[in-house]
């Protein structure tokens, strides 16, 4: 049987992590038949966690190597989202290498930390930070693939990664609540504008998942203190967001854009 | 490579008709391995539309030949969900002949016509069926269900069919809007009870889909394909492969939410 995504061309962006969102997206794209582009930050081995430093990491070359085990071809680009040129430059290789755009899967975000202080204490530097990778650096990548989309013609896919904070306001999260409020503000417009030319745009809002983002939380009391709100008792995995996204991506959802759709074993059910 | 569903059993409530979301399902479900029990009304054959009695269609019978044609095991059901023991004998025959229940898909709706209308021409008992079959009848499946599936204690899916009617009220659509808000309330209160057993629950809210419960709307057909942002209307299709999905191992952590798929019409949550 012809995988389902055979001839299509993808791009992931953030997908470096071992333990990520954007490496299972990538890898499930992958093994659903389309060649797929990641993007990382060049992020320093040195700050790598230690389940990483123990197999070896090397970032998105890790996850293309896991793309290319599923039979896909992959490429990896090391580069800062919120910078124009540098997004010129993606869709530039992206062309060059595999010849057109079909999936754009909007996954990079600025780790968790310092921005998780009152809105009194964070810095303005920092609160910038993550709108500029959020939203300006979502906008540019759906901006430069929007219209390689529209000039090929046959549709595409947007998927932007949101998230609980994208549907329900915490303290300490004044920024990152915004960033994804925003994003799904974006999402609402970006797709209607782009229904017409079959181009379905569309934000995944997970819960608590079990990936190196979240290590800042630990483990500990607060981890599971956090997993008594979640009906389903469970915190979700990367591979479980990451089959979300690539239904998104398949022929079979080209019915539902303008949503934003949680995944969060319940946490959240009415926004 | 094994179908993913194989060994599961599910139950597809409405599914009798040769254009609709039922069968769509009902299909979708049998492709991916599960065996299935479809249940209708047992609608009068003179009162089929011109498409079904072309191919000599026979309700949920049909559905059944369709379901082994994947491949699956099949029974079909005259069934009134809003009957408890329509409800009970349903539960009995599935156990029966196919041993357990995993996955139900309460689908069943009143057809639709008389209950569009404004709220001093609503006839009561008009109201009262429409919200009956929609909540009621999902009611006394899940209950029936859910206690199976606590006592074979492998979890279990349940997908409840509502509406952009769910989500948006309209003018003229007072028990259908009741109805299938009711259906997403209900979804988001099972969900919070259910999760403990790994049992999910999840609504989807189609859109305009073409479905033969449409056909007393053909003549705004292309006016609301045109008003719709994607420039046209859902198919039954598209529908029954998102509630299989979410009937899928993968989809566990998808729970409690009410998802739309509606090509863009409408964007509430």
């Amino acid at each position: 049987m012809e995988k389902e995504l055979k001839g299509k061309v993808a791009i992931v962006t953030g997908a470096g992590r071992l333990r990520g969102i954007g490496r299972a997206t990538a890898v499930a794209l992958g093994s659903l038949g389309a060649n797929v582009v990641v993007t990382g930050t060049g992020r320093d081995p040195e700050t790598y966690p230690e389940d990483e430093k123990a197999v070896e990491w090397k970032d998105i070359e890790s996850t293309a190597e896991q793309i290319r085990e599923k039979g896909s071809k992959a490429k990896t680009l090391v580069m800062d989202i919120s910078k124009e040129d540098d997004v010129d430059n993606l869709i530039k290789q992206t062309l060059d290498e595999f010849g057109r755009i079909d999936i754009l899967v909007n996954n990079a975000a600025p780790p968790y930390g310092e921005d998780r202080v009152p809105v009194i204490e964070v810095d303005n530097e920092v609160f910038k930070k993550v709108f500029m990778v959020k939203i300006y650096g979502s906008y540019l990548c759906s901006k430069a693939v929007a219209k390689i989309m529209i000039d090929q013609g046959d549709g595409g896919r947007i998927i932007n990664l949101s998230s609980s904070a994208g549907k329900e306001g915490n303290a300490r999260m004044a920024a990152y609540n915004a960033a994804n409020f925003g994003l799904e503000g974006f999402s609402q417009s970006l797709a209607k504008e782009l229904a017409k030319e079959q181009i379905t745009v569309n934000c995944v809002c997970p819960g608590q998942t079990e990936t190196a983002r979240l290590d800042p939380l630990g483990r500990g009391a607060m981890w599971k203190s956090k997993i008594e709100n979640i009906p389903m008792g469970r915190v979700g995995t990367d591979e479980e967001v990451a089959d979300l996204i690539s239904f998104l991506a398949s022929d079979k959802a080209k019915f539902i854009t303008g949503q934003a759709i949680n995944i969060n074993g319940g946490s959240i059910t009415a926004r | 490579m094994e179908k993913e569903l194989k060994g599961k059993v599910a139950i597809v409530t409405g599914a009798g008709r040769l254009r609709g979301i039922g069968r769509a399902a009902a299909v979708a479900l049998a492709r991916l391995g599960a065996d299935v029990v479809v249940t209708g009304t047992g609608r009068k054959p003179e009162n089929y539309p011109e498409d079904e009695k072309a191919v000599g269609w026979r309700d949920v019978e049909s559905v059944a030949d369709l379901i082994r044609e994947e491949g699956s095991r099949a029974l079909p059901l005259v069934a009134n969900v809003t009957d408890e023991n329509d409800v009970k004998n349903m539960i009995e025959k599935t156990i029966k002949e196919f041993g357990r229940i995993d996955i139900l898909i309460n689908n069943a709706a009143y057809a639709r016509a008389e209950d569009r209308v404004p709220i001093l021409d609503l006839d009561e008992s008009v109201f009262q069926r429409v919200v009956d079959i929609k909540l009621t009848g999902t009611f006394l499946c899940t209950k029936g269900v859910v206690e199976h599936m606590i006592k074979q204690g492998d979890g279990g899916k349940i997908v409840n069919i509502s509406s952009t009617a769910g989500k948006k009220g309209q003018e003229n659509f007072l028990a259908y809007n009741a109805g299938n808000f009711g259906v997403v309330g209900m979804t988001q209160s099972l969900a919070r009870e259910l999760g403990k057993y790994n049992i999910n629950v999840n609504a989807v809210c189609p859109g305009a889909v073409d479905t033969s419960r449409m056909d007393v709307v053909r003549d705004n057909w292309d006016q609301m394909a045109a008003a719709t942002p994607i420039g046209r209307n859902g198919t039954d299709k598209e529908v029954g492969d998102f509630c299989a999905y979410l009937c899928t191992e993968a989809a566990s952590w998808i729970h409690g939410q009410s998802i739309n798929q509606n090509g863009g019409s409408v964007m509430e949550h």
